[in-house]
């Protein structure tokens, strides 16, 4: 049981840390804390969802359509309101991206309307045992993608003159930018792979939940809380706090109450960020005198 | 045709004259340096060269380039690189990945890389076998590995100098580059600079205090005071140029100690 509730925990931290990437890369990189991160993944699960039924495209077809679809409308997102705001200072960035969020919301909900609906996935569903432990291959799935996605990011910010040209950026912009970084180049791929980064996760979940609207909005909360709890600007914190966040509800859900199970796992975090403060993966900030 | 020319580069701060007029000249493949007292506008004059700042007068060409119409992104692509007074690597990144950005430059676009083309590919071969070239000469092999912070400023400025390199640079301007560094390895850099500029070819512009380095391996000098060029010389006659030791009375000891 305990391994059942962990490996549905785990595939659910892992929508929480795909998500919770997305925040942290823009936040690093740009200095903007996104509203509208959860509902990239809701517009690219609409967006596969009409690819599909509407258009009757294959499946992956769509799906990749749908994260391309999102990357543009990150990037689109970004020159519209962020950049002509690069002056402003953070609270009014991030309040312009909560109207981003408004905005998505409206229009999603007029394009395709409040009411739910099932998302059809190829994929086989059908729980399986494996040791005698039952689990949904949808989280499987979600599971396996989180973990190859991760392995990417790691591969391109290690290996990748632009994966190091965006650290670079993150780091220091000026320097950067006299070492021939574009940095408005780099302020777009960031945004794109972010939007990406949460299509992938809006597809992942979709066909666990119904099409709304507010289908990202839990998953929005929790990813950030997870990338605070990961030190919000730790990659790897991120996908750390992810998973222990999803782990933690479903433990508490199963042995404590599961009306109680989302209050138990914030519960641990104010716990954890009592104790450090800049979070589990977060740098001491020490201001120079 | 010099490579570098600075023409009247006049820059001002609120009500500070930072530059006045002041005017430069490097020839290709030269080692000059630029002296001048605390505040005298030597590292203002690089931040102008690198498009950091924008002057509000005057004119700065690079190879009949007019650097004034250029990006700061730009600048290296011409063949400019620089390091800095304070250090500026990217701190959480290894020697080998702070090289790398060096080259970032030459990389084309960020999408080609990003979609990972066979040409990006063997570019990112490429950059890794020339980073540790590069390294192999500076003599920052062993600490190729090791994340910059842990290492000691010496070895900081060399990374620098480093990045700078890797990025098949014309001119290499040198902000304080013996800054931090006891009489023993100012002299290892000496050589290093020259070794750079007759194997490579590299023109080398350089800002500093210590003037045994700066009397020893540059072949002409110019001189700032307030923002203003006060002398230009051969090193000889620098140290015997009354404005120049006017300019520098208080530290007098330091030029005559050259």
């Amino acid at each position: 049981m305990i391994a059942q509730q962990m490996v549905s925990g785990l595939a659910a931290g892992s929508l929480y840390a795909l998500t919770a990437l997305g925040l942290v890369l823009i936040f690093k990189n740009t200095d903007v804390v996104n509203f509208a991160q959860g509902d990239f993944g809701m517009v690219a699960a609409f967006v596969a969802l009409m690819a599909i039924s509407q258009f009757k495209v294959p499946f992956v077809l769509a799906t990749l359509v749908a994260i391309v679809t999102t990357a543009i409308l990150a990037v689109v997102v970004d020159r519209l309101t962020i950049r002509p705001m690069k002056n402003a200072s953070m609270l009014s960035l991030m309040i312009a991206t909560l109207g981003v969020y408004m905005i998505l919301h409206g229009v999603a909900g007029a394009i395709w309307g409040r009411d739910t609906k099932a998302f059809p996935s190829p994929l086989p569903s059908d729980p399986v045992s494996v040791n005698g432990v039952v689990i949904g291959q949808g989280h499987l799935w979600i599971l396996a993608f989180g973990f190859i996605i991760s392995a990417v990011l790691f591969v391109f910010f290690r290996y990748t003159t632009a994966g190091l040209a965006m650290r670079a950026t993150a780091e220091d912009r000026m320097a950067a930018r006299l070492m021939g970084v574009n940095v408005s180049r780099i302020f777009a791929l960031t945004w794109g792979v972010s939007g990406a980064l949460a299509a992938v996760a809006g597809i992942l979940l979709a066909p666990l939940v119904y099409l709304s609207p507010n289908m990202m909005s839990d998953v929005l909360v929790k990813a950030y809380a997870a990338a605070v709890l990961g030190g919000f600007g730790s990659l790897p914190g991120a996908i750390v706090g992810g998973l222990f966040i999803g782990v933690a509800e479903n433990l508490a859900g199963e042995f404590i109450s599961t009306e109680l199970r989302t209050t138990f796992a914030f519960v641990l975090i104010v716990v954890v960020l009592a104790v450090r403060p800049t979070g589990v993966f977060g740098r001491r900030i020490q201001a120079k005198v | 045709m010099p490579q570098l020319q600075a023409r009247d580069v006049t820059v001002r701060f609120g009500g500070l004259l930072a530059l006045d007029r002041v005017s430069l000249e490097v020839n290709q493949g030269e080692i000059v340096g630029l002296i001048g007292p605390n505040g005298a506008g030597k590292t203002t004059l690089f931040n102008c060269i690198s498009r950091y700042y924008h002057p509000d007068e005057g004119s700065l060409v690079f190879e009949g380039h007019q650097l004034l119409q250029r990006r700061p992104h730009d600048i290296i692509g011409l063949g400019i690189a620089r390091t800095f007074q304070n250090v500026e690597l990217f701190k959480t990144m290894t020697t080998l990945q702070n090289m790398m950005v060096g080259l970032h430059c030459r990389t084309g676009s960020v999408w080609t890389n990003m979609l990972s083309f066979p040409s990006a590919r063997r570019f990112e071969r490429e950059a890794y076998v020339k980073a540790c070239r590069v390294a192999e000469i500076l003599g920052l092999s062993r600490v190729l590995d090791q994340v910059v912070s842990n290492l000691p400023f010496g070895y900081q400025k060399i990374i620098e100098l480093g990045r700078a390199l890797v990025s098949d640079p014309k001119l290499i301007l040198l902000d304080e580059p013996a800054a931090g560094r006891n009489n023993q390895e100012t002299k290892e850099l000496a050589g290093l600079i020259r070794q750079i500029r007759n194997e490579f070819g590299i023109t080398m512009l350089l800002v500093e205090h210590d003037m045994t380095l700066v009397m020893n391996i540059c072949e002409r000098i110019y001189v700032l005071d307030f923002g203003r060029n006060i002398a230009h010389g051969a090193p000889a006659e620098i140290q015997s140029n009354p404005a120049v030791i006017e300019a520098y009375l208080g530290e007098k000891n330091a030029l005559a100690e050259a």
